[in-house]
């Protein structure tokens, strides 16, 4: 591996990434959606809540507007996912670009680390605006450590999306890759809710074919809504969910099957 | 001499379409060789399994020596598609620049070689001009200034007389042949006769994925013109 071929792709995906209309429009409509929830937070603090500890308010409303920028996180990275690696492709650069000394899996790391980027960079804002729209709306500064880890672990399962993006988009299309994508991420998440905790043997019981796709999915993906979860949790400034060592470990291994996998199918790919 | 490019029976299926069928080829320092042949023969195949774009199903492909495996294979090597593209909002500076990083030449080097690059295919002046805001022409000679940039011992070039008019093509010979005495090997994949007849000493025929000749252009052709015996070769 060349970490000079990766820098160069990574700045490369950076410049051509960074002008996308789609970003800013997304940029647009999520801090419409906070400006509004920040109003009316403000109206309600003021009319109805005026005797709350402030504290805890700010606290809280940073925690609804993270549910909000994290979803709205999912659809940027599956987007960016989807369209880093397709848009090469379709204007024609692709060829030219791998016909360098450079190896497939460089160009995959640099174009995955650069979209990562924008995602975090998209992400970072979000949250900055969001901090400051609670401090408009209740008078409270809600800036702690919490909210850092919060947010560094968040990054993880953006990373997920991203790759699961890229993978789809080598076989499909834009379109159908971005909605098979979140299709991808809705069934993650239902398997992760429904397989929390639960036993080898408890699974087993009264296993079904969609019950065993979602078993397979569980242990073959890494466990995106987990890490949300402790995202979410940190920065409402509670405890770091349970589990953590395992879930981890599964984060390692699930994260190089799915990184080996987007791999082969770009190695495999011909151009 | 040393051999720049060498192919052994290479094969390349495409489901249960044979693109190339056991094609061979040498290829020595310093030569400028044209590969020749109609629409769908299998040289685009030939060329993009050479930068190893695609995966030959079966023989052996080298690049300076180095199987195309392997990515240093391309170190000294560049390529020119037949139409190339790059980011609209990129100015064609920037595109050389990219391509100079990507190539490995030292941050140094990158603005004299760009500049050098840019001169020698007169567009010095649109250096700071979009890619979107250019003219296929222009393009096409952003994307031979990109090549001369870093030194490289081969020129891959797919149709590079595609789509340019009387001029460019003139200036694009005059460029090849002085590539041509300065050393380079040149290796042109051409469907147009006229203009690698007056540029290249070796071709090769190419039809159906076989190979039909290869060898010197004036011992092959004798009496006749390259059109004549292109279409005595194929043309049936």
């Amino acid at each position: 591996m060349s970490f000079s071929n990766i820098s160069v792709i990574f700045t490369n995906t950076i410049t051509k990434e960074w002008r996308s209309k789609t970003l800013l429009f997304l940029l647009i409509v999520n801090v419409i959606i906070l400006l509004m929830a920040g109003g009316f937070l403000s109206v309600v603090n003021k009319e109805v809540l005026g005797s709350m500890n402030l504290d805890s308010l700010a606290q809280k409303t940073v925690g609804v507007f993270f549910l909000i920028i994290n979803f709205w996180s999912f659809l940027v990275s599956a987007f960016f996912g989807v369209g880093v690696v397709r848009s090469d492709s379709e204007e024609g650069v692709l060829p030219q670009l791998l016909a360098f000394p450079i190896s497939r899996g460089e160009y995959l790391t640099g174009r995955v680390l650069g979209t990562w980027a924008i995602v975090m960079l998209y992400y970072i804002i979000s949250l900055a605006m969001a901090i400051g729209g609670v401090y408009m709306a209740v008078g409270s500064f809600a800036f702690s450590a919490g909210l850092v880890s919060g947010l560094l672990i968040n990054a993880i399962p953006n990373l997920v999306v991203i790759i699961l993006g890229l993978r789809v988009s080598l076989n499909f299309g834009k379109i159908q890759s971005f909605i098979l994508v979140m299709l991808m991420v809705f069934f993650v998440y239902i398997s992760n809710t429904v397989y929390q905790g639960v036993s080898l043997s408890e699974a087993m019981d009264k296993m079904t074919f969609m019950r065993g796709l979602g078993f397979l999915i569980y242990w073959l993906v890494p466990h995106i809504s987990y890490w949300g979860e402790c995202a979410n949790e940190l920065i409402m400034g509670n405890a770091f969910s349970e589990g953590g060592l395992r879930e981890a470990t599964h984060l390692i291994l699930s994260g190089v099957i799915l990184g080996f996998i987007t791999y082969l199918g770009i190695k495999r790919k011909e151009i | 001499m040393t051999n720049i490019i060498e192919a052994n029976d290479v094969t390349k299926l495409y489901g249960k379409n044979t693109a190339l069928k056991n094609f061979s080829l040498t290829i020595k320092e310093g030569e400028c060789f044209a590969l020749l042949g109609k629409n769908g023969a299998g040289k685009t195949t030939f060329v993009k399994s050479l930068l190893g774009l695609i995966h030959f199903n079966e023989g052996e492909l080298k690049l300076l020596g180095k199987s195309v495996g392997d990515k240093s294979s391309r170190m000294s090597v560049s390529y020119l598609p037949e139409k190339f593209s790059f980011y609209p909002y990129y100015t064609l500076g920037a595109v050389c620049e990219f391509y100079a990083k990507l190539k490995g030449v030292d941050s140094s080097d990158i603005k004299p070689q760009v500049g050098a690059a840019l001169e020698r295919l007169g567009i010095s002046d649109l250096m700071n001009k979009k890619v979107k805001e250019c003219s296929k022409g222009q393009l096409q000679r952003t994307g031979l200034a990109a090549t001369l940039i870093g030194d490289p011992k081969l020129f891959i070039l797919d149709e590079p007389y595609s789509g340019l008019d009387p001029i460019a093509i003139k200036e694009l010979q005059d460029l090849l042949s002085s590539l041509a005495a300065e050393g380079k090997t040149i290796f042109i994949n051409s469907h147009g006769l006229d203009s690698v007849e007056k540029v290249c000493k070796n071709i090769a025929i190419l039809d159906k994925g076989e190979l039909v000749v290869q060898g010197e252009m004036k011992s092959l052709l004798g009496e006749k013109n390259l059109l004549d015996f292109f279409y005595e070769k194929v043309g049936q």
